[in-house]
């Protein structure tokens, strides 16, 4: 301290903050200094103390010294606009590379190499990806002055949060010379992590924790085990017990959508946030306006662009408290910095103490009073299980993908093996991303090939280390479960699951300290009774496929030009699904008509309620005529049903269209090439089909492939357009 | 069981990051030059350093590289590389470790002079000429090195095809190692026949040592431990003068056996073949290995120059024992000691990987750098070679134009006509299959 680099940074810090008598927190400089002479740092502290400053200060410290750029390695998508607005304040230039931002790649590359960048984001899944380590990482290496690991934790496989991406990254670092500074946050890690994150950086590493308490947070847990109880209690509590903006969290993309759907039914502001979100229908007309005026709207010509602009508007609509809550998932967890978020709800129980408090500890940073509170229900165990098994590749896959690339000399590519092997596109995916991070490497990618290299034949998946890592999961899960479940300070709980260094023994104010301040923990019968009719509503979009799988063959059967992209004039209109498959009531009467019932019957309710969805679907255009999804299988269920919503909707039923080959069930299909190669050739017309437009009816929904299929083939045969509708959605979800 | 270290010692990391080009070619900062870096290292060891002591334990050590740079410079034709560029290379961390991440990824190591592993005969056999930096992949034991090299032309006739199966046969009998180049031809006839009998193998290949890694028939072999596979070239960069790095090579096969077996040959420096066995035929700086050569019928002109110039023809008639050690039992091959055909290296002297004498002094490395001395080429000659190369099987004509155009950084007009020139000369052959209501043209080589 007092040196003239000292009073530099704070004179920046000062700047940056536009905070004239900011002063560093305890660490802030030492790890700049230690950075800037190449001393590895690990800093541990809690979301909102101040972790970027050091890599906004030290980036600049670098620049002036005419050294390279940092290279900053984080999962989250963007720095909020607030930091980029610090790091513009002192001339720190920020750029973003990820799957969102294809198009600006290039003028970032430019940029970089021209040397009008100082610090660039990258996601853990990029720098993984071998095509963007070949076309931009690797041009751009050589000017790296500092690298920075984002959510440091997750490179320990000795943490729950452990993924190959990151495994990717402690790759690198133990091949990195120490020619280049290294700054590793995280705001959560236990000792043992903290241990094995300082070997990964080469051993001598100099560490800076801070304790995690946060005094302004009110930390309370309810108990509430059916979904509608929660829905219920969340209405009540947002419409009128809570002060401010914040944050749901859910586990599954559907449940924020059903959250937030039903919040908006009780007049609360609440819009779902997830990997791949859209604007939903019953959008705030005045909100969806100001959307489609953006001229970044505008121009997001795919749905991946769309995603990356409504999900800036949504976090800019929380940051100016324009809406009372975003409903999401983990996609919102890291990098989210707003000062004065009012709450943080869980709707269902998170997976890992690391991950709650990491979510949690986003309330009430820059305000006196915040709510962080766990509902907790019957579905989380199992919810928390599927996560759990589905988190490493089977052996079994592992096995017969290497085999099959190994057998092929000039390797495979991915569509290649979506060929070969009837497994879903996310487990084929899964299994390379697996095993290309582990080492030995069995597998390398070559152009866009998956080639093997010498250690395939004597590669074994490292069951033991599965094995640990799915016992600490489990572990995780059951700490989780107590925190739930305690009597004792809930801030005391956590900070000691954490290791979080020395603290009082409890915090004075959470439910378990003060029952008196706690938001009341019952619900008012007329608002469950609601809930529960809405969860029963519930229904699903059926969103049109804009591209063939296999556009060879689709060309064949429609004699088309080849290309991926399905023709307008084929394409089906949005429709809709009555019901998830076994949820709620339809979803439940849907199960039992189709496998409890003999002979298989789908009750009058199901006609009722499809065809009051019907009506409320408000269509541009009005059907002319209906017409039921052949079965060879079972022809009378879908064909019956079909009859009976004619007759009630008074519209012709038409049964023209048929199904001419008996192909295998389309579920045990696993993936986009199998699932339309399985229907491509299975429908025709055997006559011209009515005027005017038709609702296509199925029983379940899940690849999309038959309505897909089936609506080529009717609008191919004079059609002019096709409404799919489906009773039940049977895909499977979760993020 | 396979060696999973790649980690890096400290001297061949600063090797590396001064003079390796880390996976790319295109680098904005360019690597140290041959010349260069021999200046740069013959100062820094006249300070009695290391290269390890330009890494210290917080970052590049500045202050060091300043003053091996102010040490004078008695080398006229080179000019040295300033400090601030050393140090500029010395910060490229992040891509050696993307470059070595990838490479180990492929079984790849990375080695130098001072490490352990470093070949020792190469040392001694070509003393500065030795490079550098030697990428690797399969068992490191067999870079002890000794037996029988094999060299021919790329087109050999089947006549000599049978004669280096035969004298591969003899070498694996008698457990020497086979030592070869890798291309096509006479080398991959030696190497895949000695695998096949479960011989060791011992590849010296000039370039794209990844891609070789990755040939299903290498992969196999480097798996089971009997094979090495070594290259002193980037092992992804394409270089843009093949022949020279191919003469390079050359010269590590000759360093890494006793004996030579040449094949097939033609005659004069156009040769790769003739010009190797020349020169080893030649060698003053050490003593040079005894090279046969297969007299077949008719004779190989580049063979029988070779035997003007002092080469031995082979006798197919006798067994390999017998051709290398005139008098020696016939019958009783086994009662051959080891030592008795691999005696003049296995006690080979250690040599001080960075002794600060004269005699011992550190050389230029071979990097991507030297690539830029002494190469005679035309352009379109270069651009021959990249044909071939590709072509090894046929390719679709949209892939060829595109891998050429952006391997030898030509435009797509100029890629164009030199096609069609190379079709017209007969070189590369086109045709043409129906798919769907389109048409796919395929290039292939005139075999």
């Amino acid at each position: 301290m007092g040196t003239p680099e000292y009073e530099r940074a704070l004179e920046w810090l000062r700047v940056a903050t536009d905070n004239p008598s900011a002063e560093f927190r305890d660490g802030q400089w030492e790890a700049i200094d230690g950075v800037l002479h190449s001393r590895r740092q690990l800093v541990v502290q809690r979301t909102g103390w101040g972790k970027s400053m050091i890599y906004f200060l030290a980036a600049k410290f670098l620049r002036e010294q005419g050294r390279g750029m940092t290279l900053l390695i984080s999962p989250l998508l963007a720095l909020m606009r607030n930091q980029v607005a610090a790091a513009e304040r002192v001339g720190v230039r920020c750029y973003t590379i990820n799957s969102t931002n294809p198009k600006e790649w290039d003028d970032i590359r430019v940029k970089i190499l021209s040397d009008a960048a100082d610090l660039l984001i990258v996601s853990p899944e990029r720098l993984a990806n071998d095509d963007f380590r070949r076309t931009i990482l690797e041009q751009i290496t050589d000017r790296i002055g500092l690298l920075v690991v984002d959510e440091a934790h997750c490179v320990s496989d000795w943490g729950h949060d452990f993924r190959p991406d990151y495994k990717k990254i402690s790759r690198l670092l133990e091949h990195l010379p120490r020619t280049v500074p290294v700054l590793a946050t995280t705001a959560t890690a236990t000792n043992r992590v903290i241990d094995d994150i300082k070997a990964q950086l080469g051993g001598e590493v100099e560490i800076s924790r801070g304790d995690l308490v946060r005094k302004s947070l009110f930390l309370q847990n309810i108990r509430l085990p059916s979904q509608e109880a929660r829905l219920a209690w969340l209405a009540e509590t947002l419409s009128r017990r809570i002060k401010g903006s914040g944050i749901v969290y859910t586990l599954t993309i559907r449940d924020a959508e059903v959250v937030a759907h039903w919040l908006r039914m009780n007049g609360v502001a609440a819009y779902a946030y997830c990997g791949k979100v859209l604007p939903p229908q019953d959008m705030e007309p005045a909100l969806r306006t100001e959307l489609e005026s953006k001229d970044s709207w505008k121009v997001a010509t795919t749905s991946d662009a769309q995603v990356a602009v409504y999900r800036e508007f949504l976090e800019d609509l929380l940051l100016a408290n324009r809406i009372k809550a975003l409903v999401a998932t983990s996609a919102l967890s890291m990098g989210f910095d707003k000062s004065d978020l009012a709450f943080v709800i869980h709707y269902q129980r998170p997976k890992s103490v690391v991950d709650y408090y990491q979510q949690v500890g986003r309330a009430g940073r820059g305000i006196d009073s915040a709510y962080g509170v766990l509902l907790n229900g019957e579905e989380d165990d199992k919810i928390g299980d599927f996560f759990i098994r589905n988190a490493f590749p089977s052996e079994e896959d592992v096995e017969q993908v290497l085999k099959a690339i190994a057998a092929a000399p000039e390797g495979l590519s991915k569509l290649e093996l979506e060929r070969i092997f009837n497994l879903k596109k996310g487990k084929i995916d899964q299994v390379l991303k697996f095993v290309m991070s582990d080492v030995p490497q069995p597998v390398v990618k070559d152009g866009s090939k998956y080639r093997a290299t010498q250690y395939v034949g004597s590669y074994r998946i490292p069951s033991e280390t599965i094995a640990r890592l799915t016992e600490i999961r489990r572990e995780e899960m059951r700490t989780m479960d107590e925190y739930a479940r305690t009597a004792g300070c809930l801030m005391g709980f956590l900070c000691s699951a954490l290791e979080s260094p020395a603290e009082d023994e409890s915090c004075g104010r959470c439910r378990n300290c003060r029952p008196d301040l706690a938001l009341p923990e019952t619900v008012e019968s007329a608002r469950l009774q609601a809930a529960a009719d809405s969860l029963r509503k519930s229904s699903v979009p059926i969103l049109p496929r804009k591209q063939w799988a296999d556009p060879a063959r689709a060309a064949v059967r429609f004699r088309l030009n080849g290309k991926a992209t399905i023709p307008v004039e084929l394409r089906m209109e949005e429709g809709v699904a009555l019901s998830s498959y076994g949820a709620g009531e339809w979803g439940r009467l849907v199960r039992k008509g189709k496998y409890e019932t003999r002979p298989p019957h789908f009750d009058d309710k199901l006609v009722e309620a499809c065809a009051r969805m019907v009506s409320e679907l408000n269509l541009e255009k009005v059907p002319q005529w209906i017409v039921p999804v052949p079965s060879r299988r079972n022809n009378a269920l879908v064909g019956d049903f079909t009859d009976r919503l004619a007759n009630r909707l008074g519209l012709p039923c038409w049964h023209g269209l048929v199904k001419t080959t008996d192909t295998p069930p389309q579920k045990d299909m696993e993936n986009s090439a199998f699932q339309q190669d399985n229907v491509i050739d299975a429908f025709v017309v055997n006559e011209n089909p009515p005027v005017g437009g038709c609702i296509l009816v199925d029983d379940m929904v899940d690849s999309r492939w038959t309505f897909t299929v089936a609506t080529a083939v009717l609008r191919q045969a004079g059609a002019e357009f096709v409404v799919p509708l489906a009773l039940a959605d049977s895909s499977n979800d979760g993020e | 069981m396979a060696d999973m270290d790649f980690n890096i010692s400290p001297d061949t990391q600063a090797v590396l990051l001064l003079c390796g080009a880390l996976g790319r070619q295109d680098r904005s900062l360019a690597p140290l030059t041959v010349g260069q870096y021999g200046v740069f290292m013959t100062a820094l060891l006249s300070l009695g350093k290391r290269p390890s002591d330009l890494i210290g334990a917080n970052g590049p050590e500045e202050s060091l590289v300043k003053e091996a740079c102010a040490v004078p410079n008695e080398n006229r034709r080179v000019v040295p590389a300033e400090a601030t560029q050393i140090i500029a290379l010395l910060r490229r961390g992040m891509s050696l470790a993307t470059a070595v991440d990838k490479w180990a990824g492929c079984g790849i190591h990375v080695i130098g002079k001072a490490d352990e592993v470093y070949p020792k005969r190469l040392k001694e056999h070509l003393g500065g000429r030795a490079p550098s930096l030697i990428y690797y992949a399969g068992n490191p034991e067999l870079f002890a090195g000794g037996g029988m090299a094999f060299v021919g032309s790329r087109d050999i006739d089947q006549e000599a095809v049978e004669a280096v199966r035969t004298v591969v046969r003899g070498c694996v009998d008698l457990g020497m190692n086979v030592v070869s180049g890798g291309a096509r031809g006479a080398d991959q006839t030696a190497m895949q026949e000695a695998s096949s009998l479960g011989g060791k193998v011992v590849g010296a290949i000039p370039c794209d040592l990844m891609k070789a890694c990755l040939e299903p028939a290498n992969r196999d072999a480097l798996a089971n431990g009997n094979t090495l596979l070594f290259s002193a070239f980037d092992p992804e960069v394409r270089p843009f003068n093949y022949g020279q790095i191919a003469m390079d090579r050359n010269k590590y096969i000759y360093g890494m056996a006793d004996a030579c077996f040449v094949a097939q040959s033609g005659i004069g420096t156009k040769s790769g073949t003739w010009a190797g066995a020349a020169e080893e035929l030649k060698r003053k700086n050490a003593t040079p290995i005894p090279v046969y050569v297969f007299l077949g019928n008719p004779p190989s002109p580049g063979c029988l120059d070779l035997q003007k110039m002092g080469a031995k023809a082979w006798d197919m008639e006798k067994s390999v024992a017998e051709n290398l050690l005139p008098g020696a039992d016939a019958k009783h091959p086994k009662t051959l000691q080891q030592d008795d055909l691999f005696g003049s290296y296995s006690a080979a002297e250690s040599v001080a990987p960075y002794g600060a004498d004269k005699e011992n002094r550190v050389d230029a490395p071979v990097t991507q750098a030297e690539a830029t001395l002494g190469e005679k080429q035309t352009p379109y000659e270069l651009f021959l070679e990249c044909v071939k190369e590709l072509l090894t099987a046929p390719r679709k004509e949209t892939e060829v134009k595109k891998r050429l155009g952006s391997e030898l950084d030509l435009v797509a007009a100029q890629v164009k006509r030199w096609l069609e020139k190379a079709e017209a000369a007969g070189v590369v052959v086109r045709k043409e299959y129906p798919k769907g209501k389109k048409k796919c043209v395929m290039l292939g080589l005139v075999r």
